[in-house]
This record gives structure tokens, sequence and C-alpha cells, in this order.
């Protein structure tokens, strides 16, 4: 299997497996923490979010894991398989890519001079 | 709430394919009620929403996933993917092989073009017929601000009356309304024009306010139209249609400022009218001044626009900018109420504005309303019905389809195969469609042209055409691909093994095909019932008693010109008419009057009776001016007294007429005869008879008693001659016309006709509507016996098998026959409940169309189901009968 493959990922793809990569968790959990580091701007309700998760899981990129016992151990919870991260970072270096692109030709403004 | 809430977001869940249901379902139902903690039940809402959106979302991406080229090959990638020249390959490979395929079934192929081609043939038409009435309506600017103002009459009992307008009421509105930018007043009229030595032609010609070519957006196409200064009695002058300018002057441009004689008149052409405009109602060929109308038709030119109670023009405006109707029709009120308290008008009269193009359009849009409503119901029989026959192929072929993915096909090859023969037999029903469409767009066209403007000219509307080629194709992708889907998941192994007679896995198929006939049963009812009624209303129009004898009468009109007729002369040349008329060997009787009965020319007026009991009572009566031999010529009957001789022609010896309604009326229990009616003398009692429309409506009350008088007491301009011959009365209006010819050759006769077609228009509008439902019906019936028939033949096939071995146990014909239409009774009797339901709510529409019939008529309804009862039996027993004749041992062997 080839990472490159997938590559583009799909933009909420992505964010998916970044949220899993801190830490494995489940459905409603992987929601809110999907709003969360994203200050909303990916809010995937419940029908998106299982039709994105069932990609993942059939293309080897996410897996589902026995919860770790915190609150619930009987609960499945979701976790980003070697090949997953494979994936994102296979993404995450064409994004890399692209973003130094647009750096070379000053798309991208410094944070300090965006602020003055 | 969350319970609710909940509930509802696993039913929508159900859009979700099973297996992922399965397998996430659980879940889902777990976070949503956890979201549902967090944000409350507003924006839950949302996600129930949303999951039933990618619900369907996921089925649509399963089916494209299907068409697609598989991503990878055994590991390869191929290198050929997304190439356009394999895609059109393949593409020319699937036409090829889909045209195959339906040569080899053509009663498959031919039914489902055919049955489409209906649907969308008569599709089209009708919502082309729609548009031309609703949508393009009326071809005038800004046609929604113009109003038509009509007089209202309440009398004593029943329902106010629409009546045309007076000259003063009129001015009155036109000096106290503020509420209309514009208002025009016309009259309609046929004048003998003579130009350049011609023939005298008759043209129908409008006699108009000036501004209402302003009113009308109307330019001419060369010289001017009618300016303010032009509206005097001494105005001679006319405008002419396009048309009129090419037949009759060549589009010589040398007619402006040309003089023509109209009724021996002669006038100055100043324009002609811009190409297409041929007046408010369409038509028209000749527009003059309104106040110059006298100088052509009538011997007291004043006394049309001095008279209030002559009420008999056409009154058009257009609301100001930003007034509403309401507004307008306050301040005509505030009008009339003027008008009343200063005595000048009666306090049953009043005035009333309506839309112009709902009072013009009105009647006929409710026809093409409930024909669209019945096409639309055919179109869904017939994909219905396409349906069926795509899903019992399909069924019939899964063996092949199975075969074929074993040897190597892959399910997209397989998926997009089935749609492009579904394309195809809907691209060759779109053409044959349209077709149709055109054909039928023509016929509808000419039996609503009686009741609508000669402007609207139905044609083909291409995006009704598109929408019905868009639903059917739409019918063959869904109900070919789903057991396409199906196939393309069912293993291979099993399908092959699966004998095709016993068709295991197919159930659901099957259930859908029952429930497809049942829809479309359910479907044929209300248009059973609909046409049902239409058909006794038009029957009971027809029975109604006109108490007149139609057969055998011939019409005609003629106008005899101011210029050249007096009243004394009038009654001379109607004297000569009868009498030579009465000379021909063919006629038997002959009369010259006012009015024939359903041939309009009536006109009403309010007399005074005296006499005990009913002194100073004032009634409206329509008058008839008639010559001896009316009654006998029109066959109605004389129930008292004496009838008009030549005897009753001098003056100073007034006698009148009267209707027996009059009559019951005024004198119930004792004889009229005798009594007086203004000054005159009661010398008859006739029977009832229909003289102003065959139906009642908001124009014509049929309690309103008719009195007769002598033509020689009071002639007019306008006359209508009949007579009564031997024989057929096709020949008697040519005979009339010579005969008048002889006496005045230079007099505009028309109208001729025979009094049975005059009845029959009457009815015309409303026999062709019966007809075309009837159609509508009679296809969905036959369309909807064919899926009964489809169903119950295959149930037959699949069941050889099961009949065979009942045979063989000793079961006999009669009951394999019963045991078959046993099932078949259940699909039939409910269909047959639902659309009876159905037709309980659809029919409400027709109620205005019908005449004297109930839309919840016990007996059509009963008739709608007996009817397709009998017919769903006959499509039931005779696949039925197959199956009785089923040879046990033959059937066992099968397979």
């Amino acid at each position: 299997m080839n990472p490159y493959d997938h590559v583009p990922l799909k933009p909420d793809a992505f964010h998916i497996l970044l949220v899993l990569l801190d830490s494995p968790c489940h459905g409603y959990a992987l929601m809110r923490q999907l709003a969360q580091v994203t200050e909303g701007r990916v809010v995937l309700l419940p029908g998106a979010l299982y039709r994105r998760l069932q990609h993942l899981l059939d293309d080897g990129l996410i897996e589902e894991v026995a919860g770790n016992g915190e609150s619930d151990s009987r609960r499945r919870v979701f976790a980003v398989t070697e090949f997953g991260r494979a994936v994102a970072e296979a993404e995450a270096e064409r994004l890399d890519g692209l973003v130094e692109a647009a750096r070379r030709r000053d798309l991208i403004k410094k944070k300090a001079e965006v602020e003055l | 709430m969350i319970r609710v809430l909940s509930v509802f977001y696993r039913i929508a869940l159900l859009t979700f394919p099973r297996e992922f249901r399965h397998r996430f379902g659980t879940r889902m139902i777990e976070t949503f009620e956890q979201y549902y903690q967090d944000v409350g039940a507003v924006r839950s809402i949302i996600a129930v929403l949303e999951v039933l959106w990618q619900g369907m979302g996921e089925r649509l991406a399963r089916v494209v996933s299907l068409l697609q080229v598989p991503r990878r090959n055994n590991g390869l990638r191929n290198p050929w993917r997304g190439s356009l020249g394999l895609q059109i390959g393949l593409t020319f490979r699937d036409v090829r092989f889909a045209l195959r395929g339906l040569r080899r079934s053509p009663l498959f192929a031919t039914m489902a073009i055919l049955i489409l081609t209906i649907g969308i043939g008569a599709t089209t038409s009708i919502f082309s017929v729609v548009n031309a009435l609703v949508f393009r309506g009326v071809p005038f600017p800004e046609a929604g601000r113009l109003v038509r103002i009509s007089e209202t009459y309440k009398p004593d009992a029943g329902a106010i009356e629409r009546r045309a307008v007076s000259y003063p009421d009129f001015v009155d509105w036109k000096h106290g309304v503020t509420a209309f930018s514009d208002m025009g007043i016309a009259d309609f009229d046929y004048v003998a024009v003579t130009a350049g030595g011609q023939e005298p032609v008759l043209v129908a010609t409008t006699f108009l306010s000036p501004s209402f070519f302003r009113l009308l957006g109307v330019r001419p196409a060369i010289g001017r139209l009618l300016d303010d200064g032009d509206d005097s009695p001494g105005g001679l002058v006319a405008v002419v249609s396009y048309d009129l300018w090419r037949s009759r002057w060549g589009m010589d441009s040398t007619l402006v400022g040309q003089s023509i004689t109209v009724n021996d008149r002669m006038v100055t052409v100043v324009g002609v009218a811009e190409e297409g405009f041929d007046g408010t109602y369409g038509g028209q060929s000749l527009w003059m001044p309104f106040l110059a109308e006298g100088e052509f038709i009538s011997n007291r030119p004043f006394d049309r626009v001095q008279l209030r109670g002559l009420r008999g023009f056409v009154s058009i405006a257009r609301l100001a900018p930003g007034v509403s109707l309401q507004e307008s029709q306050r301040q005509l009120d505030v009008v009339t109420s003027r008008l009343q308290e200063d005595g000048i008008l009666d306090v049953d009269r009043g005035a009333v504005v309506v839309s112009f193009v709902d009072d013009n359009l009105g009647a006929a849009r409710q026809t093409a309303f409930v024909l669209a409503v019945a096409a639309s119901l055919v179109l869904l029989i017939a994909c219905a019905n396409v349906a069926n026959l795509l899903i019992a192929r399909q069924l019939g072929r899964s063996k092949e389809l199975a075969l074929r993915r074993a040897i190597g096909a892959g399910p997209g090859s397989l998926v997009r195969q089935l749609l492009v023969e579904a394309t195809l037999l809907g691209g060759i029903a779109g053409v044959s469609g349209a077709v149709m469409a055109v054909w039928l767009t023509k016929v509808i066209g000419a039996t609503i042209a009686p009741s609508v403007p000669s402007y609207v000219v139905p044609t083909v509307d291409v995006a009704a055409l598109l929408f019905a080629i868009a639903v059917s194709l739409t019918t063959g992708f869904v109900f070919g691909l789903l057991p396409a889907v199906s196939t393309a998941r069912v293993s291979i192994g099993d399908s092959l093994r699966v004998s095709s007679s016993s068709v295991s896995g197919s159930r659901r198929g099957f259930s859908t095909r029952r429930a497809l006939v049942v829809a479309q049963i359910a479907v044929t009812i209300p248009l059973l019932v609909g046409s049902g009624l239409m058909i006794r209303s038009v029957s009971n129009t027809l029975s109604i008693d006109t108490g007149f004898d139609a057969a055998g009468v011939g019409v005609v009109s003629v106008n005899l010109p101011a210029s050249r007729y007096d009243d004394v002369s009038r009654i001379e040349f109607s004297r000569q008419l009868r009498e030579a008329l009465l000379n021909e060997p063919l006629i038997r009787n002959a009369t010259v009057a006012s009015d024939i009965p359903l041939n309009s020319g009536y006109s009403a007026m309010i007399i005074e009776l005296s006499g005990p009991g009913y002194v100073g009572r004032d009634v409206r009566v329509y008058v008839h001016r008639v010559s001896p031999g009316y009654f006998a010529t029109l066959g109605i009957q004389l129930l008292q007294g004496r009838v008009f001789d030549s005897s009753d022609r001098s003056v100073g010896s007034d006698v009148v007429i009267v209707s027996e309604k009059m009559a019951r009326r005024f004198w119930p229990d004792e004889s009229p005869l005798g009594r007086v009616i203004g000054d005159a003398t009661i010398i008859g009692v006739v029977a009832n008879a229909t003289y102003r429309g065959l139906v009642p409506d908001q124009e014509v009350n049929p309690d309103d008693p008719d009195i007769f008088v002598p033509l020689s007491q009071s002639s007019r301009a306008d006359l209508q001659v009949a007579v009564r011959g031997q024989g057929t009365a096709a020949d008697l209006p040519m005979l009339i016309q010579r005969t008048i010819g002889q006496i005045d050759p230079m007099l505009p006769v028309f109208g001729a006709s025979t009094l049975a077609e005059i009845v029959e228009a009457h009815v015309a509008p409303s026999r062709a509507a019966t007809r075309q439902l009837g159609a509508f019906a009679a296809i969905a019936l036959l369309l909807s016996a064919g899926g009964l028939f489809g169903i119950m033949a295959f149930t037959v096939s699949t069941q050889t098998k099961e009949i065979g071995v009942r045979m063989a146990l000793g079961a006999d014909s009669t009951r394999v026959l019963g045991a078959l239409l046993g099932k078949a009774a259940g699909l039939i009797v409910g269909g047959v409940v639902v659309g009876l339901i159905m037709a309980l709510g659809i029919t409400r529409f027709l109620e205005s169309q019908l005449y004297s019939v109930s839309t919840t008529d016990f007996a059509t309804y009963g008739s709608a189901a007996v009817v397709f009862l009998c017919v769903g039996l006959v499509a039931c027993v005779i696949p039925s009968l197959r199956a009785t004749r089923v040879d046990p041992l033959v059937s066992l062997r099968s397979d």
C-alpha cells in the first residue's frame, strides 16, 4: 500500500487524523475535538462524520480499538493506524510544499506584519 | 423531547444502507444523544435532517461508485483510466449492445417506448397549453394592471349578476375615480366595408374610446391610431388591422388618408395597427371612435350615450401605479353610492372591478388546470408502468447478468449498460413523444379556441418537453438500476444456481411491482371518476329542455344601416323579407326578430307593472321584438290566447305576449290575458324557453321573465332571421342570404348557421374538455390494465411448477383459477379503494365545470369502480386461464 495514493486527503479527513493522532477517541469526543481545534471551522454532524470514518476505516487509515477504560471500557474508540500516520505525513509533506511555494511568492504575511 | 427526537433520528437513519446502519447505527444514535445534551433541541433537529441528507448521499455514492472503472486492477494501475477514447469506446459498445438487447425483446421495447411516448406527449402538450393560458396569457404590456369594469345588478332573490356598462355610468366613473390611470369604453359590432368598387365585406369592428390603444400599449404600423380629438359623433375616421390591410389592400401604404365606405358612409383611414394586434378579445379588424358609432348602426345616435339604462358596452381600465384592485373598487363604490343618493342610480345597481386577465382567460384556465392534473396522472401511470416493465425484464435477466459477471464483466459495466438501455428507451420515446406533443397541442388548442381570445395560440413548450423526458428518464434510471444493483450484490454462484422459474431473491422486486400496480389503479380511478362526472354534466346540459325545437331551423343575421333605413323602412323590410321567404317552396315558416334563442342580441328592460297587488312594482324583463311566425318557426308552444298576426302592426293597439314564467310569477291564480304591461295588453302566454344560455351563470339568470312585442311596434337595426324548412337545415342559411340579396344586395349579412349549431356551440367547450379528459382516462385505464396483466402473467409464469404440482395432486382448474384471481382481487380492490378516496379529494377542482351533478355523485363513483373491476378482471383472467391449461407433466419437467 502506498500512502501517496491517498494524497491529497479531504481537509476534514486530515483534521480527523490530526485529532486522533493526539489521542484515540469515540465518535462524540471526536466531533467536539474537531470543532474545538478548528475553532468551529470544521463541524461534522454525526451523519457526515461516520461516513468519513467509514472511508478511513475501509482504506485502513484508522482502526477501531478497545477503549482505555477511563470512562467506559466497553466503548470502541477510533485510532490512527501506522498506515494512517504515513498518509498523514504524506499529506503534511504535500501541504508543506504548497505553503513553502506560497511563502516564496510572498503570499503569506508574517504574523507580526499582520498584527501591525 | 430527547425521546421524540431520538425516534426521529432512528427513522432518518433508515436512509442509510442497511450494512452501514449495522456497522455504525448504535454509535450514531449515542453520538446524537450526547450532542443533544450539549446543544439542545433546536440544533439537534438540524442533526436529524443532516442524517437524512447524508443517508441519501451515501446511497447515491454507492451507485456512482459502481459505475466507475475499478481503481486498481489486480494491483496494477490502469494506464487508460480517465482516457476519453476508452470511455467513448465503451459507450458505443454499450449502445450497440443495448440496441441488440432491445431487438431481442421487441414486445418489451415497443411497449416501453409506446407508454413513454403517450406519457411524454400528453404531459408536454397539456403543459404547453397551460403555459399559453397562464404564463404567456394576454399579449399586452403590464397586463396584470389591466382591469375590466362591469356593472352589477342585485335581483330580489339570487346572486349578484354582472352586466355590461352604460356610457353615462362610464363618464361618472371617469370623473369620480382616481385609481385608474386610463379608462376606455368599447362596443363590438359588424359593419359592411366597401373600398374601390369591390363587393362589400363584413368586418368585425370595435367602436372604442381612443384611450383603448394607450391602455393596451398598441402602436401604429403606418399612419396613426385614434386620438382623443377623433372621439366625436362626426369622427368618421378608422384604423385598420394589419391582417385586413394585408388581405384587402395588399399592404398598400397609400391606404392612409384614403376613404372607404363603412355602412354607406365615407370614412377616412388614418392608420394601420401594429402587426399581431387584433383587439382586446381578438378577431377584430377595424377600429373607429366610440362616439361615432351612432352614425353607422343606430338611427337614434344620442340614445347610446345618454341613456343610463342602456348597458351594452365593455369598459377596461389600467390601475394607476401603486393602486390596488381593492382601492379602485372602493372608489367605484363611492361613486355608486353618490349616484344612488342623488337618485340617479337604482339601489340594486353597482359596479365591480375584476382583473382583465382573469376575466378573459379564467374559464379556459380552469379547464386547462383540470386537464393538466389529468395529464400528470397519466404521466405518473406511464412511468409506473415502464418501471414495472423494467423490473420484470431485469428479474428475467438476472441469470444472464450473473453469467456475464461470472465471465468477467465488472458490476460497473453491467450497471452502465443497463443505464444505456434505459437512456436509449427514454431517448426514442422522447423523440416520438415530441412528435405526439406537437400534434396533441394543435388538437387541444383547437378545442379551447372558442373560449379564448384568438391571440392565445398554444405552441409546444420546450421546457415542458424536457421536463417530461427528464421524468421518464429518471424512472428508467431508478427502476433500471435497482435490480441491477441488487444483481451486482448477489453472489454469482447463487444467481446461476437458481432456476429461472422459481426466481428466488426476487421477492423485493415482485413486491415493488405489486405496489406499482396498486398505485396505478389508485391513480386511474380519479381519472375515471372525473371524466364520468364530466360526461354526466354534459349530458345533463344536453338534456336541458330548451323549450324550442332546434332541428330544421336555419338562422342568419342582418344589419340595416341607419343611413338608408329609418324605423318605417325597417318594418317594411322585415315584412317584405318574411313574405319572400314564405314564398320559397322549401321554407315552411319564417320570422324576423331582434333575437333568436341562444344567439345573443337580447336586451332587458325594467318595466312597471300596474294592477291590483303590484302597482308600481319594477320588474326586469327581457324584451324580444318578433315578427309573426316567431313561435311557430322556433317550435315554442302557445299556452293561452293567440300569437301575433299581421294585424298587430297598427300603431296605437300595443299588444304583448308573456312567457309562462312571467304569468306564473305575477298572475299565479288568474289568467294574464287582458292584463296591461306598460301600455300593452297581454294577448297570449307561451311556454318557457332558454334564450340566454343553457347553463345559468354570472350573466344569465334563468328566472328572468321574457316578454314579446311585435317587431312592427319597435324595430331595430340588428335583426336575426330564422326559417323552418323541410328536411335538413343545412341549406337554409344560404337560402335566406339569397332572399335578402334579392331585396337589398348591399346589406351586410352574417352569422349564417343552423339553430342546432348554435345550441351545440353552447355545449362545445365542456364537450371538448370531457372528450379530452375521457381520452386521458381511457389511456390510464389501458395502462393500468396492462400493468395488471403484466403482473398476473408474471405470477403465472413463476408459479407454473407450483400449479403443476397442485394439479397433479388433484386440484381442478377452477380452484387454481380461483386462487390466482384471489391474489389479483386483493390488488384491484386495494387500488380501487385508495383511488376512490383520492378521487373525493381531486374532483373538487372540477366543481365549477359541472352542471347539476355533485362532485361526490355516488353513481359515478360506483360506475368508475365497476368499470375498473371489470377491466381489471379481464386483464387478470387471460393470463390466469393460461395457467389452468398447464399440463402437470410438462410443468414439472420444465427446468
